[in-house]
């Protein structure tokens, strides 16, 4: 599946999994046991079409979160490297919907993951965490993937679609 | 859990660590995340309830924060059906150190929208530019509606959890 970038590259799942590997911060937009809405910062790792993210047991995302809920993920891509320092250069962006899947504690240990993943886990003894699973839903909303840097400030050219 | 491929960078250890600051107004060691920050998500409530996360621009009028989006965009309705957002600011070459604002949307209009997603485009664009004409093609101007909504902050939250350096 692809499909053409208004900027004239091509966009497709693939190049959009590979930008997602690479980086490794994203906002997650959930919604609290109130309705309300909350975002926040979090690390992910990226392993067979998910991405996992480890939060602490007592936190608020561990109390909010239940396995089957949405949430709401962007990814920034840093682009334009050392020219980034130098011009203000747009980040581009990944967003989509995903569905979660809560490990609880003790459901996963650091040996049974990939040693990438696992060093997400605390190796703090007394520190509990849960680990989510979120499997991207619907389509990727790019901004700024598979064009140009010169389009990255035009949005009308930056905006890219692609399915999950 | 499925067998998973590892992934191809380590990823560092969750950001649920570090220096935290929790009030009603913006922080002024997180200040300069507020007046253009880099990045902006908002998230707003979709008709079912879920959230729904965009990319903005944004900056500050004292504490009330304001963002800009096009009249019939998905924000936009969500914000008019129901005006509970939180908005999440940070650079992406700082990632770990971000700050949450969640509040409410006490205004949303037309009036002075579109000098305010200019002087948002400059600000973000380095120099000065009209959104309709240098960002996109002056022709949507025709189409497409700005509507200024400004924030009040109910609960802000910063985190720096960025590792001090020896």
């Amino acid at each position: 599946m692809e499909t053409q970038a208004k900027g004239g590259g091509t966009l497709t799942r693939e190049r959009v999994w590979k930008a997602l590997d690479k980086a490794s911060f994203a906002v997650l937009g959930h919604v609290n046991g109130a309705g309300e809405p909350r975002s926040s910062g979090v690390v992910y790792g990226v392993a067979d079409g998910s991405l996992y993210v480890v939060v602490a047991a007592d936190g608020w995302k561990a109390h909010d979160l239940h396995t089957g809920d949405q949430v709401a993920v962007t990814v920034p891509v840093r682009r334009g490297g050392l020219l980034s320092l130098l011009f203000p250069i747009p980040p581009a962006t990944i967003s989509f919907h995903a569905t979660v899947t809560v490990h609880e504690p003790g459901t996963v240990r650091a040996e049974m993951l990939p040693e990438d993943l696992a060093r997400l886990l605390p190796t703090n003894p007394g520190t509990s965490s849960v680990l989510l699973e979120l499997v991207p839903v619907g389509a990727f909303l790019t901004y700024g993937i598979g064009v140009s840097l010169l389009d990255l400030a035009r949005p009308e050219l930056a905006r890219g679609r692609v399915a999950c | 859990m499925p067998a998973c491929a590892p992934a191809r960078r380590p990823a560092s250890r969750s950001g649920d660590r570090g220096l935290r600051r929790a009030g009603t107004t913006i922080p002024a060691a997180f200040r300069d995340l507020v007046d253009h920050p880099p990045v902006a998500a908002l998230t707003t409530l979709m008709p079912d309830g879920s959230p729904q996360t965009s990319v903005v621009w944004s900056d500050a009028d004292g504490d009330v924060v304001r963002v800009n989006t096009m009249r019939g965009f998905q924000k936009d309705r969500n914000m008019r059906r129901d005006p509970r957002v939180t908005l999440l600011c940070f650079d992406p070459r700082r990632a770990l150190r971000y700050l949450e604002i969640r509040g409410r949307v006490i205004e949303m209009t037309t009036d002075d929208a579109g000098a305010h997603l200019d002087a948002l485009a400059s600000a973000y664009l380095g120099r000065a530019v009209r959104y309709f004409g240098d960002v996109i093609p002056a022709r949507f101007t025709a189409t497409e509606t700005p509507v200024l909504c400004r924030i009040q902050p109910i609960r802000v939250f910063g985190l720096d959890a960025t590792p001090s350096t020896p």
